[in-house]
């Protein structure tokens, strides 16, 4: 029979080897995080994708060049001509400066990487780092076991992947990772109540602050946990050490940012930190109040305070009600609003309801981008409660809210990616070890009867030992469960404690045969979740938007470069300055492969501005060459996919431009521009508007010459699958100077005011009798035999 | 009106009673924060009545001071807690890297 | 002593290939070989201000006015009536001699051609129909148009001293057809237009109504192209002849006014059309900063808001060979970006340099200096310079703003007393 001594040295040999293990396992899941990304590296090439990654490329390479006191002052006269975009205090930093600085330490240790490369391998290397904090988050919300089956499950997950792929240089690469730090961090000021962990949680915030625009889920996350905190009795001073510093130092680290500034105080988006922020004191204050006082003073000062208090505080909230509704979004920016009304956008901004990011997701696309995460999820909930602790009401409420907002909007399914891992590496992680030590107790029953009770316990408490330091400050945790669990929108679970509570009562092991079946059952889950992530991220989302790929009859591939060629074409041949316009998709990759300025791009900062080339689009030859001479454009380009098939061209997202641009110019109006049966088309029943519309005529324009080539009728567009309305015509103002090998982009030039006043009207004209024909001429000018 | 100030002026003094009976250490804590505050509110009256013309100075000079009544109230608190001196010099390293990495914040943004 | 010959004979050589080579060579069309000598005064005008002048007819088999890329002539001048133009030389061409920065001086008569008619619409202005006349019941020449009145004395003439530095005093005996030009073109403008009881019509044949007349019927129409290529339009060949240059304008009654000016307006055409006179030349554009950013950088690639510029350019007016310096008080620049922010006019100091001093506007972009000056009869001045505008950077602000003070107060005292409150936390035993 070992004694207490020898168990305490199995158990800390027990724990080193878990920790071997561990670390080990890490370094795997980091391995793996880091090369399911690379599949767009090895089936493309290391480029840069999409179109927001190209801008922050840009800058990228210009810090590079100038350093980082330049870029945060860089004022770029490149895009938006001719208002320029103080790039310095618009974007967002820290991925570019991250960037960066990897670039100049690998420099200064004389490895000489292009800063493209490590542009594009950022993103899988934040990956590894974000399964690294997932680890410690779910460490410290419940233990190893936990931490390291969600950083497993986070590895992998295909809503995470579809944002971070080798080449995918966006916000997010870096932001999640941020977010998921800046949880951990809190979660474990939260448990250790210690200001130097309440230090680094202003640090990571900072970083958080400083990388994306989701920054403000945070700041509203912590507070819904704090008020939750309040209510449910679970105040203390581990909850003030790690929420109230956390309010002001935060507040001024995103003030700090120039593209926040003074938004981090003044959006409504901030107010509810601040309001939980007097709340907790509120709380905190009474408490103490009611330990120095006598119990009759106490109930004296209580009547009091309710007297007085209320009027006080109605007069408070209708200073800020009436602050709040003086300005007419009600303090909120566009997209937070459409974020909490998902009809807002559609009916007044059209800008925002026109990026397909900004959908309502579909029901399949939470199975694919979540796969297992999505079924165990709930499960994990579940377990939230068991016990409930601060970190894990974390947990829950950060689950709770982040399914609300991915339904709002596709591109939030991201921040659910991490919620949903996390809880579906709590629930796995429960069963995994449920199951094994069901084992494990099965075969201690086989070898002694009357031990089996006691190294039962033995395995949960080396389990339930890390988990049991955090309970400690639990408190009331039954009454405080049963309530929290009528407060759960998603499942029923059951009130706190029965047979599995990990550190209270017995537990029954299911027997052996059970336990290995449902070993193998979660092996076979986690292999299926891993096979369809692999594929995943092999087949969907690897590739660049920039080359596009087919499959040939023989199976080969086929390539289309049709976009680096144009954009070659334009950095070669044009003079640079010219100023070239197109629609703002493309304005990012314009600058940054083209070089040349461009007058919207993808920032869409103004307006009025891409109104006024949605009005030229749609405008016919004439206005459209005035309105494109007034603002010195030299060259236009449009993307045209009738000619292969492409459907994302500009006469698909041409309603868009007409519904953008009558939005500032009352004269565009959109039922103009559809067919008599008020569809959209392009055949002879198109609307007179399109057909005279600058962007049907550059669209088309020769297009007609090229169709008998597929055995079709003459101008069958592709994609549209219809023969077009006007075939054959001319172009007066724009000259056709470049269209690429599969007629992808077509680029125009703008012809400049004519030397001579020809024919202009005269009511004192004399008519003209015939005119005489041209000369024909030898090569050399002299005249024809 | 006279009922309440009585009450008042009772609560006022049980509370005086029970709180002459604290450490010094947590009162000159407590002193700190008030004057922490008061600054805070002081510098958000001025404000209001001048204008807030250098709007990142006052945000700057105000977090400043309500950062510093939030992190000496929460020594105050971890300090009752242990009650004794033994931990108190490591518990105030925390404090100290909190208000340093304050003041650099308040200092960089204050213009 | 040979020596010195030879040296003198290698100088003169020199001086001719200089002077060859300065040459400029102008193709002269003429409608009939007889127009050589009706007109000779005229083109001894032309050659004694060197030109070197080639005389062709307007039909010749072997006119080629290009050769691979290179034009053979740097001016056109063509005295042409009803025959078409012959050899390689068509409307086409000459509308691309032009486009291509080149002057072309075109006179026709009531017999004009199809052919010259639409070469001239091309060029912008209308020439009327064939076989219609000048006519003027009221100011005919009694001398030349007594029978049908189809010679008319006309002095009315465009005000401008780019065209006319010299007022003429008295009128231009002209015999030929009418033109017009569009009311609303930039570029063409009449230099002589009919007086008030002018028309356009069939001579013989009365008239009630005429689409042509008073001073909107043009006699000599002027064109300044945009690249500024100039075109000159003349109704009449008789005005170029030598017995214009000599007749006696006389009126109705016979009253004699004067010898007509016919040689000096048809000189002063001539200089015009061929960029001798009225032709501004601007130069050394040029902006600096004064105050601001960077004080004293000339030129910079771009400005600070708020910062103070001067911005100057030199213009020059050619006349006669000779350029001096222009003065006119109308110069104005503008700071465009979409609309302007400023239009300010610029002050000369006499010697051609006009500047200005402005202040930038507070609003940052990508601006432009643009110059456009039009002013009837001179040459058209359009320049622009782009300067993008930034705004402050970080660390441009100012600082320690005096309403600020008592933050910086307050961020301090916080600062002593945390330094107070750790000493007597950490170094006394309360």
């Amino acid at each position: 029979m070992a004694g207490p001594a020898e168990t305490a040295g199995q158990t800390a040999q027990h724990k080193a080897y878990g920790n071997v293990l561990t670390g080990f396992a890490l370094l795997c899941i980091c391995v793996l995080a880091s090369s399911v990304r690379l599949f767009s590296v090895i089936k493309y090439e290391s480029v840069i994708h999409e179109f927001d990654p190209y801008f922050n490329y840009r800058v990228t390479r210009f810090l590079s060049e100038k350093g980082f006191y330049e870029t945060w002052d860089f004022f770029d006269s490149f895009t938006w001509y001719p208002l320029g975009r103080v790039v310095g205090g618009t974007m967002y930093p820290g991925l570019i400066f991250t960037a960066g600085t990897i670039w100049n330490v690998l420099q200064k240790l004389n490895i000489p990487i292009h800063v493209q490369e490590v542009c594009v391998f950022t993103a899988p290397l934040f990956s590894a780092f974000c399964a690294i904090a997932t680890y410690l988050f779910m460490k410290e919300v419940r233990g190893q076991g936990a931490g390291l089956a969600s950083a497993a499950i986070i590895a992998v997950v295909p809503s995470y992947i579809s944002r971070s792929v080798a080449g995918s240089y966006d916000l997010e690469a870096v932001a999640i990772f941020a977010l998921v730090f800046v949880f951990y961090l809190y979660v474990k000021t939260l448990n250790t109540g210690s200001l130097a962990w309440a230090t680094a949680l202003f640090f990571g915030y900072l970083y958080m602050v400083a990388s994306w625009g989701g920054y403000s889920f945070i700041a509203n996350l912590l507070p819904i946990h704090c008020l939750a905190c309040i209510v449910f009795g679970r105040v203390s001073s581990r909850l003030y050490i790690a929420y109230a510093p956390w309010v002001i130092l935060g507040a001024l680290a995103a003030a700090n940012i120039p593209v926040i500034g003074f938004n981090a105080v003044l959006m409504s988006e901030h107010m509810a930190s601040f309001f939980v922020f007097g709340l907790l004191h509120a709380a905190l204050a009474i408490e103490y109040i009611r330990d120095m006082l006598p119990p009759r003073a106490y109930s004296a000062a209580k009547k009091l305070v309710l007297t007085f208090g209320t009027t006080a505080l109605a007069v408070v909230l209708a200073l800020v009600v009436s602050y709040v509704a003086a300005s007419p979004t009600f303090g909120w920016t566009g997209r937070s609003l459409s974020l909490l009304d998902p009809t807002y956008a559609s009916k007044y901004i059209p800008i925002i309801a026109s990026v397909s990011e900004h959908q309502p997701p579909s029901w399949s696309s939470y199975f694919t981008d979540l796969h297992i995460a999505s079924l165990l999820a709930p499960a994990g909930l579940l377990l939230c409660f068991r016990p409930l602790t601060d970190a894990s009401m974390f947990l829950l409420l950060y689950g709770v809210t982040a399914v609300y907002f991915s339904g709002v909007m596709v591109r939030l399914m991201l921040v659910l990616a991490p919620a949903a891992c996390c809880l579906a590496g709590l629930a796995l992680s429960e069963v995994t070890s449920y199951l094994s030590a069901s084992l494990v107790a099965a075969q201690r029953a086989q070898a002694g009867a009357g031990d089996a009770e006691k190294k039962a316990k033995a395995p949960s408490e080396t389990d339930g030992s890390a988990a049991g330091k955090k309970d400690k400050a639990a408190g009331s945790s039954a009454a405080a469960a049963a309530k929290q669990a009528a407060k759960k929108a998603a499942k029923k679970g059951g009130s706190g404690g029965g047979p599995l509570g990990w550190v209270s009562g017995p537990w029954k092991p299911v027997p052996k045969d059970v336990a290995i079946v449902g070993l193998v059952l979660v092996f076979l889950g986690l292999s299926m979740f891993y096979r369809h992530s692999v594929y995943v991220a092999g087949e969907m989302y690897s590739a660049p938007s920039i080359v596009l790929q087919s499959r040939r009859a023989d199976g080969g591939v086929k390539v289309f470069d049709d976009f680096r060629e144009a954009y070659a074409w334009l950095s070669h041949n044009t003079d640079p300055d010219a100023k070239v316009a197109s629609w703002w998709d493309y304005g990012y990759q314009t600058t940054a492969m083209a070089n040349r300025t461009v007058i919207v791009d993808n920032n869409t900062w103004n307006n009025t501005h891409i109104a006024t080339v949605g009005r030229a689009m749609a405008s016919p030859e004439r206005k459209a060459w005035q309105i494109f001479r007034s603002l010195d454009v030299e060259y236009v380009f449009v993307v045209f996919g009738g000619f292969i098939g492409y459907p994302s061209d500009d006469i698909n997202k041409f309603l868009w431009m007409v519904r953008i641009g009558g939005g500032v110019f009352p004269e565009i109006k959109e039922p103009h521009y559809l067919g008599a049966d008020g569809n959209y088309r392009v055949d002879e029943q198109a609307g007179k508007a399109l057909v005279d519309s600058l962007m049907y005529k550059l669209s088309y324009y020769r297009f007609a010459d090229c169709g008998p080539m597929f055995g079709a009728q003459r101008g069958f567009d592709r994609v549209r699958n219809a023969v077009i309305a006007k075939q054959d015509f001319e172009l007066k103002y724009f000259e056709e100077v470049f269209t690429s090998e599969h007629w992808m982009m077509r680029i125009y030039r703008v012809l400049d005011k004519p030397n001579r006043d020809a024919r202009l009207r005269n009511p004192r004209r004399a008519k003209l009798g015939r005119r005489a024909p041209s000369k024909r001429r030898q090569p050399s000018g002299a005249p024809s035999k | 009106m006279a009922q309440h100030l009585d009450t008042l002026k009772e609560i006022a003094s049980s509370f005086s009673a029970a709180y002459v009976k604290t450490p010094t250490k947590l009162k000159i804590l407590d002193a700190f924060s008030v004057c922490a505050l008061a600054t805070a509110v002081l510098q958000f009256v001025y404000a209001k009545l001048v204008g807030t013309f250098p709007f990142n100075a006052f945000l700057a000079g105000f977090f400043c001071c309500v950062g510093t009544f939030v992190l000496t109230l929460s020594l105050r608190m971890k300090v009752a807690e242990h009650g004794g001196k033994p931990t108190a010099a490591k518990e105030f390293g925390g404090y100290a890297l909190a208000m340093l990495t304050l003041f650099i914040a308040a200092v960089n943004y204050i213009g | 002593m040979a020596r010195l010959a030879a040296a003198l004979a290698a100088a003169m050589l020199l001086a001719g290939v200089a002077l060859a080579a300065e040459q400029q060579k102008v193709l002269v069309l003429l409608d009939s070989p007889s127009l050589e000598s009706s007109h000779s005064a005229f083109l001894a005008g032309l050659r004694s201000r060197g030109y070197a002048l080639e005389v062709r007819p307007i039909d010749d088999k072997s006119l080629q006015l290009k050769s691979w890329d290179e034009w053979l002539y740097d001016k056109l001048v063509i005295l042409g009536s009803s025959k078409a133009l012959g050899g390689a030389i068509d409307a086409a061409q000459v509308v691309q001699f032009v486009d291509e920065g080149r002057d072309v001086l075109l006179a026709v008569d009531s017999d004009v051609s199809e052919e010259l008619r639409s070469l001239a619409q091309d060029l912008g202005v209308d020439i009327d129909s064939r076989g219609n006349a000048v006519i003027d019941h009221f100011g005919y020449d009694s001398h030349v148009g007594a029978q049908d009145h189809a010679a008319v004395l006309a002095d009315n003439f465009v005000k401008s001293a780019a065209v006319l530095p010299k007022a003429l005093s008295t009128p231009v005996l002209f015999r030929g057809i009418g033109l017009s030009v569009a009311a609303e073109s930039e570029t063409a403008f009449l230099a002589l237009a009919g007086s008030p009881t002018a028309y356009c019509g069939k001579p013989g044949a009365a008239m009630t109504d005429a689409k042509l007349a008073g001073p909107e019927l043009g006699l000599v129409a002027l064109v300044q192209m945009r690249n500024n290529a100039r075109v000159a339009v003349a109704g009449s060949l008789h005005m170029f002849s030598d017995a214009a240059f000599q007749a006696e304008a006389t009126a109705r009654n016979d009253r004699v006014l004067g010898r007509a000016s016919n040689e000096a307006f048809c000189t002063a055409i001539s200089k015009w059309a061929f960029q001798e006179q009225g032709v501004l030349r601007a130069s050394q554009l040029s902006h600096r900063v004064l105050a601001g950013a960077h004080p004293g950088a000339v030129k910079p690639e771009r400005y600070r808001v708020n910062d103070d510029v001067e911005f100057s350019v030199v213009i020059q007016e050619c006349a006669d060979g000779g350029c001096k310096p222009y003065t006119a008080e109308d110069v104005q620049v503008e700071l465009v970006m979409l609309d302007p922010y400023i239009r300010t006019s610029l002050k000369h100091d006499g010697q051609g340099r006009f500047a200005t001093q402005v202040k930038v506007p507070d609003v940052y972009g990508v601006f432009k200096w643009v110059l456009e000056y039009r002013r009837l009869g001179y040459s058209f001045i359009e320049l622009t310079e782009t300067v993008p505008i930034r705004p402050f950077k970080h660390n441009e602000y100012e600082r320690f703003i005096v309403q600020a003070y008592p933050y910086y107060a307050s961020c301090a005292s916080m600062m002593a007393g945390f330094l107070a409150v750790g000493a007597f936390f950490l170094y006394t035993k309360a």
